[in-house]
């Protein structure tokens, strides 16, 4: 994927996730996009690109929220880190495995925060935060995977054929 | 990754020390979103009119085509007034809310919501340059929203009310027990700190007490729920469904 192709990706999907998501909020649970962007880059483009990749997904994001600056630089990029290492260990092909691959990232991603959060001098959840929002987030992201990781690899190829073809 | 972790340490670090953000960073990034979240929810306004005039137009497969296309611009034009309308009603209740309270206020439009589920923020056409700064109230005629937590040239970000990190001096209208509003993992409040002599029952309202210099006395917030009692302790807690609908939310008034 070219980098071109990559800033574009990165910012529309911060600019998805702060306003068209808002639509698919079910009981209060939204879908990450910016975990499944991860999780591609991580499957398909390599550690350094997922970790790249995290850190200015997490530094956007961190940017246009009011929480914790440098929260979600540092959950996405070790996301990345690690599901990039993963991934140069085995070949995941199979959507089923992927987005398996996308509900263990969200919930890697939200435990780092969780115990960012509790280290932070600032209010943080309770336990519970586990059961009423990480899990079903993880859930609905694993879903949405299914769908999105094969549109990126689809755009991916084609860009890449076109700059053959150049 | 080592120097990533670095750059979030000393960017968490900074926060937290000096309780303000780099405006060198966020600023850039801020007035380039501000402009494609401009553009997005103009785009979900088209939309919402196209779908309606969709749905119209599977009603109508019988009529003949001029007609069709007559309603249709019809459908959209009346799509569009019912927007305004809808507008027109909000902005008017806010109007007198604003005539009623006698505060100075600024009008400002929601442009985005927090992308992370871990804070409850939101973003708002308005800032420094119209003279908000941090730690102003934000309300609409509904009841307190929240209140600013940073200003930037032409944006400000609000922490709502139901955030973790929120809290507000408030008291039961009714027989003026005092107590502190904190957010919570749910779209309610809890009230900490209320004595447990006083009388609380569910349904009573709740307004702000003006301690704190933030939010203007008697402002509304919401009513309580539950209410929790120990057997023993100073103090008895209670859960407060807020007046605002944050998920509906369009706009706002920022008070000075």
């Amino acid at each position: 994927m070219t980098k071109t192709l990559s800033i574009i990706l990165i910012f529309l999907t911060v600019l998805l996730q702060t306003t068209l998501l808002d639509f698919f909020v079910i009981k209060g649970i939204k879908p990450e996009f910016t975990i499944i962007l991860i999780v591609y880059y991580a499957l398909f483009q390599g550690t350094k690109s997922s970790i790249v990749v995290g850190g200015i997904l997490g530094l956007l994001q961190d940017i246009l929220s009011g929480g914790l600056l440098g929260l979600n630089l540092i959950t996405k990029s070790l996301t990345g880190y690690i599901f990039g290492l993963i991934s140069n260990k085995m070949v995941v092909l199979n959507p089923f495995n992927q987005s398996f691959i996308a509900f263990t990232a969200t919930l890697v991603d939200g435990i780092l925060a969780f115990f960012i959060i509790k280290v932070a001098p600032i209010s943080a959840p309770g336990a519970k935060i586990f059961f009423n929002m990480l899990l079903p987030q993880a859930g609905y992201n694993s879903l949405i995977c299914i769908m999105l990781i094969p549109l990126l690899s689809k755009l991916s190829k084609r860009y890449s054929v076109k700059k053959k073809r150049i | 990754m080592i120097l990533i972790a670095l750059l979030a340490i000393l960017l968490m670090t900074l926060q937290i020390r000096t309780g303000e953000r780099p405006t060198i960073l966020t600023m850039p990034v801020i007035y380039l979103y501000q402009g494609a979240h401009k553009l997005i929810n103009q785009g979900v306004k088209q939309v919402n009119g196209v779908w309606n005039g969709y749905i119209w137009l599977i009603d109508a497969k019988d009529e003949n085509t001029s007609l069709k296309k007559e309603l249709n611009q019809l459908k959209e034009l009346n799509n569009r007034y019912l927007e305004y309308q809808q507008e027109n009603k909000r902005l008017r209740r806010l109007l007198e809310f604003k005539k009623e309270s006698s505060m100075m206020v600024v009008p400002a439009q929601i442009i985005s919501k927090d992308s992370s589920s871990w804070f409850k923020t939101l973003l708002i056409d308005k800032g420094s340059d119209d003279a908000v700064k941090k730690n102003q109230a934000v309300v609409t005629h509904q009841g307190i929203v929240g209140r600013t937590i940073e200003a930037t040239g032409n944006a400000s970000k609000v922490l709502l009310l139901t955030d973790l990190n929120s809290s507000v001096a408030v008291l039961i209208q009714r027989n003026r027990a005092e107590g502190i509003m904190i957010g919570s993992e749910q779209e309610e409040c809890r009230i900490k700190y209320l004595p447990r002599i006083s009388d609380v029952k569910v349904g009573d309202v709740v307004i702000t007490s003006g301690l704190g210099g933030i939010f203007p006395k008697g402002l509304r917030v919401g009513e309580i729920t539950q209410i929790k009692k120990k057997d023993y302790g100073l103090f008895q807690d209670a859960r407060l469904q807020p007046y605002v609908k944050f998920s509906e939310l369009e706009e706002v008034l920022i008070v000075r």
